[in-house]
């Protein structure tokens, strides 16, 4: 006959206090998972919020980024960078500059690490006298974009390949021409590849061509009147840094702002940006609290049934051991030592702890995974190693429960036992 | 050499009130191998007492015990363990069977220690020479005074012990009963077992090969 019989048959002669110890492990197992993972699922949803929210933000900054794009090339550019010998006043009254910038001026800004500055068109500005149309018109060289270190971007302005123009409104009504006709200018052959629409400005009267031909024409060879630019909404509403940037790449340089609009645009885009990320910092900080609420209120309900189950498994060792103290001397008498004895106490707790912390375990999960959302990214892992660590700890808490008891009961000498009786 | 050597035993135990009760003095008993040997005293005169330490299952407050020569009380606890479970073999007065085993698994149970693998033809053989071969399936609850006792006595002389300790074997028997669990223990000492038992009643007194009477706490037999 062997330890393992006596164990199984004395679980069957009491099941009911095998069946409340082994309910007293269930009960506590099944809450110490179900709250864990509860805080868990919350603790993922709580980051699943955040990042749709933060995507959310995103896409609505990627929104008004384009929004800002557009709006901006609908107002034209916000920048002038201009040779600062120039006399502003005059150059808007003459529509014609005395100082110039060169192309390679231009360039080296487009080049340099400047982080102010977006979209730079070279422009040759100066009022023309059209002989060929008795009329005084203005000259606006252009050239397509100096991407910014030379990566590409959308452009804010069409190239002027050259040989082509493109007539203001009020010129194109005047002498009645349109798309595709040919105008001389200067004594030179241009095609008309555009007529633009009615602004209401000098663009009206001014005549746009390539940017390398208006030069030829302007006798300007290499010079510019300024670049126009949009500045970047890190810059809104500050122009000192650009213009000191400016001057430290082109020296001698000067910068003008001459439109508050875009400005108001990208200060809006700022507010949106500041704001969400607030939100995203409420947000953070209120299920923060509120996490720490429910990890408080879990660690205390966790703790205080795990307590009650300590208590009601030592309360029912305790009987048993008393119970069969009796049981005790007559197996010490039939020549079983006191560590079998031990043995046969402890192993009956350790496979009661464990079918109770793995039925408690699995119903501590499903529990969790009924009540909670986002528990779909649970690892698996994780949940084996929860359920083998609530495994282990019912043992250990167990066998404790069962020790005590049993320490004295089967050490004392089988005699004194048997003849209090 | 005697087989169960008893020699200055004393023992004191505390009394319900904190003060010591001492219960034998330098109590004395030297036996050999075969027969019954009673002890007779008066209830609470420590005949049990003295049994539980001839049977090693007591410490004495001092005083030696030697069984087949060899003092179960300096041994290790496996080894005091090994000696209960070859040497000796105890009844008592209430059986003290397991309640959830049967009466096989009962009598089985003195070979859990030692793990011979005849046993099971040795219980059925035991079972059968006392009357228990129709009860081993049943359970302690299911049996009569009588059978338990018989069960008892059966897994006692399982393991063939050099000296069974029987404290009051009869004590809760009617006198048929009494007299059949005496004619076994007649049987097994005539088979050259010592038996060692405490009692209160006359006809187990008359019976037995010698008495020893206990009396101020003493029992007194010639140690050589």
């Amino acid at each position: 006959m062997k330890l393992s019989r006596l164990l199984i048959a004395e679980i069957r002669f009491r099941p009911m206090s095998s069946l409340v110890a082994c309910l007293a492990v269930w009960i506590a197992a099944a809450c110490v998972s179900g709250a864990l993972l509860t805080l868990k699922a919350y603790d993922l949803q709580t980051d699943a919020e955040v990042l749709a929210l933060q995507e959310r933000a995103q896409d609505r900054m990627a929104e008004l980024e384009n929004e800002a794009r557009i709006f901006a090339k609908s107002l034209g550019f916000n920048i002038f960078v201009y040779n600062s010998m120039q006399d502003l006043g005059k150059f808007y009254s003459t529509d014609t500059s005395d100082h110039f910038l060169t192309m390679e001026q231009a360039i080296s800004l487009a080049d340099a690490d400047f982080e102010f500055l977006n979209h730079h068109l070279p422009i040759l500005r100066e009022r023309y006298d059209w002989k060929e149309r008795a009329k005084s018109v203005i000259i606006g060289g252009i050239q397509g974009e100096i991407y910014i270190k030379q990566q590409w971007q959308e452009p804010m302005e069409v190239e002027l390949v050259s040989g082509e123009v493109h007539l203001g409104y009020s010129l194109a009504s005047e002498f009645n021409i349109d798309k595709g006709d040919s105008v001389q200018i200067g004594g030179r052959t241009f095609t008309v590849s555009q007529t633009r629409e009615r602004l209401g400005t000098k663009d009206d009267i001014t005549i746009f061509m390539n940017l390398g031909d208006a030069q030829d024409l302007l006798n300007r060879p290499g010079q510019i009147s300024g670049i126009l630019a949009l500045s970047c909404n890190c810059a809104a509403g500050e122009i000192d840094p650009i213009i000191k940037g400016v001057a430290e790449i082109i020296p001698g340089a000067s910068v003008v702002e001459f439109t508050i609009r875009a400005k108001a645009r990208a200060q809006a885009r700022k507010v949106i940006a500041e704001t969400a990320d607030k939100e995203l910092k409420d947000i953070r900080a209120s299920r923060a609290q509120l996490r720490k609420t429910l990890s408080g209120f879990s660690a205390i309900f966790s703790g205080f049934i795990t307590l009650v189950s300590v208590a009601l498994l030592l309360f029912l060792y305790g009987n048993n051991v008393r119970e069969r103290k009796n049981e005790v001397a007559i197996l010490r008498a039939l020549g079983i030592s006191i560590g079998s004895v031990h043995s046969l106490f402890m192993a009956k707790a350790l496979i009661l702890a464990f079918i109770g912390s793995i039925t408690g375990s699995v119903t501590g999960i499903i529990a969790a995974f009924t009540v909670s959302a986002n528990t779909g990214s649970f690892q698996l892992s994780n949940l084996l190693i929860l359920t083998l660590a609530i495994i282990l700890a019912a043992c250990f808490l167990s066998l404790f429960a069962c020790w005590l008891p049993t320490r004295n009961t089967a050490a004392r000498d089988p005699g004194l036992v048997l003849n209090e009786n | 050499m005697s087989t169960l050597e008893a020699v200055g035993i004393s023992k004191t135990y505390s009394g319900p009130d904190g003060n010591p009760v001492e219960v034998l003095e330098k109590a004395e008993l030297c036996l050999e191998s075969g027969g019954i040997h009673a002890i007779v005293g008066a209830s609470g005169c420590g005949k049990s007492t003295f049994l539980m330490i001839c049977g090693a299952l007591l410490h004495p407050d001092s005083g030696s015990v030697r069984i087949g020569g060899q003092d179960p009380f300096i041994l290790d606890g496996k080894g005091q363990a090994m000696d209960r479970a070859g040497l000796l073999g105890y009844v008592f007065q209430d059986f003290h069977l397991i309640p959830y085993l049967t009466v096989e698994e009962n009598i089985l149970a003195s070979t859990l220690t030692l793990h011979s693998e005849d046993m099971g033809a040795k219980c059925l053989q035991i079972a059968g020479e006392l009357g228990l071969g129709h009860r081993l399936k049943h359970r302690p609850g299911q049996l009569s005074a009588g059978e338990q006792q018989r069960v008892a006595i059966a897994r006692a002389l399982l393991c063939s012990p050099k000296v069974l300790i029987a404290d009051e074997p009869t004590g809760s028997l009617d006198t048929d009963n009494g007299k059949a669990v005496m004619h076994i223990l007649r049987d097994y000492a005539d088979k050259g077992g010592l038996v060692l038992l405490a009692t209160h009643n006359p006809m187990v007194a008359e019976s037995a090969d010698a008495l020893y009477t206990v009396r101020d706490r003493r029992i007194t037999s010639q140690c050589s």
